[in-house]
């Protein structure tokens, strides 16, 4: 199967963020600020929060790559440069609206970063001096990815490698892939 | 005509299986559920050692009396279809009861647990309606 260009997963990306539904952009802006808000308030630790939000992704991303699935009628990626590249143009322009690029492929580390350069979670949002060492508010982002990834039989670790709200020049996470699961068939009952 | 449907999910477990006409019942369907996924892991993976095609997916088989369809989606969730025989492929149909239908009412609802028996009203009416409603429901 040949690979799929970056401009034909653009064109795909389109169409697919055609299909969706689409709400007011502030209004997901605030609703998301208002979750981390209230995780804020009712876990005591920072490192608790940011574990939370990779879980709330985590259950986020098990259900929306059927989602995904059914929406860009994508077959299998022959590599895992074409899976990054089809997360960022086509699955982050569906249910962000926005792309995202591959930066950084090696193959033989098998990872890849994803380059977020304008992101709709973090409009208008400044994060106040005592979070800005230790709050990853994107990090329901990461979850959304691993959640996805595995419910397609692909492990990985995704974390941040750079943060706008924390100073950087753009956002940036890392994804790397651990191992391809095989199909446990299930024991005779 | 249509006799019956069934989704499976990636672990084996049959969650939703409805029928409209079986001629005989089953003995018991558990026992019948767990057959049929074992025959379709086996075909499966049949299918993708021995096919030249990369990702060639095992569609449908046929016997004098039925034809079964079926689909899997990349996540491991099965549909089968058994029909008459002279049905044409369904293929399109079962993909279209995964993306409207399993997605929209079943994927999407918070109140439902992955992996869990369907029981979502709205995804049972309209899988009915679907279903009732398509040109080979009845025989000629």
């Amino acid at each position: 199967m040949a690979t799929k260009k970056p401009t034909d997963l653009q064109r795909i990306g389109d169409q697919a963020f055609l299909k969706v539904e689409k709400i007011n952009a502030e209004l997901f802006t605030l609703t998301y600020g208002a979750i981390v808000g209230q995780l804020l308030k009712d876990f005591e630790s920072v490192v608790e929060v940011n574990n939370q939000l990779e879980k709330m992704g985590y259950n986020i991303g098990l259900r929306i790559i059927d989602d995904f699935l059914a929406k860009s009628s994508l077959g299998r990626c022959s590599d895992l440069k074409e899976t990054g590249d089809v997360i960022g143009k086509v699955g982050f322009k569906m249910f962000l609206g926005v792309t995202a690029s591959v930066s950084k492929y090696d193959q033989k580390k098998q990872e890849f970063n994803l380059l977020i350069e304008d992101n709709p979670l973090t409009d208008f949002v400044e994060l106040p001096e005592e979070y800005k060492e230790s709050l990853l508010y994107c990090n329901i982002l990461c979850g959304v990815i691993r959640g996805a990834l595995e419910a397609i039989q692909m492990k990985v670790e995704c974390e941040f490698v750079k943060d706008a709200l924390r100073g950087d020049d753009a956002t940036e996470i890392r994804v790397k892939l651990i191992e391809i699961m095989k199909d446990d068939i299930p024991a005779d009952g | 005509m249509i006799f019956n449907l069934y989704v499976f999910n990636k672990k084996g477990q049959c969650i939703y299986y409805r029928e409209w006409n079986r001629q005989q019942p089953a003995e018991n369907l558990a026992e019948e559920q767990q057959l049929i996924f074992g025959f379709l892991s086996a075909i499966t993976t049949f299918v993708s050692k021995t096919s030249q095609e990369v990702n060639d997916k095992f569609q449908c088989y046929s016997t004098s009396s039925y034809k079964m369809h079926y689909f899997e989606s990349a996540t491991g969730l099965r549909f089968l279809i058994n029909t008459d025989p002279r049905t044409p492929s369904l293929q399109r149909d079962l993909r279209k009861i995964y993306s409207e239908y399993y997605v929209e009412f079943v994927s999407k609802n918070p109140m439902y647990k992955l992996g869990d028996t369907i029981s979502c009203a709205h995804f049972i009416g309209i899988v009915d309606k679907f279903i009732t409603g398509h040109a080979n429901f009845k025989s000629e």
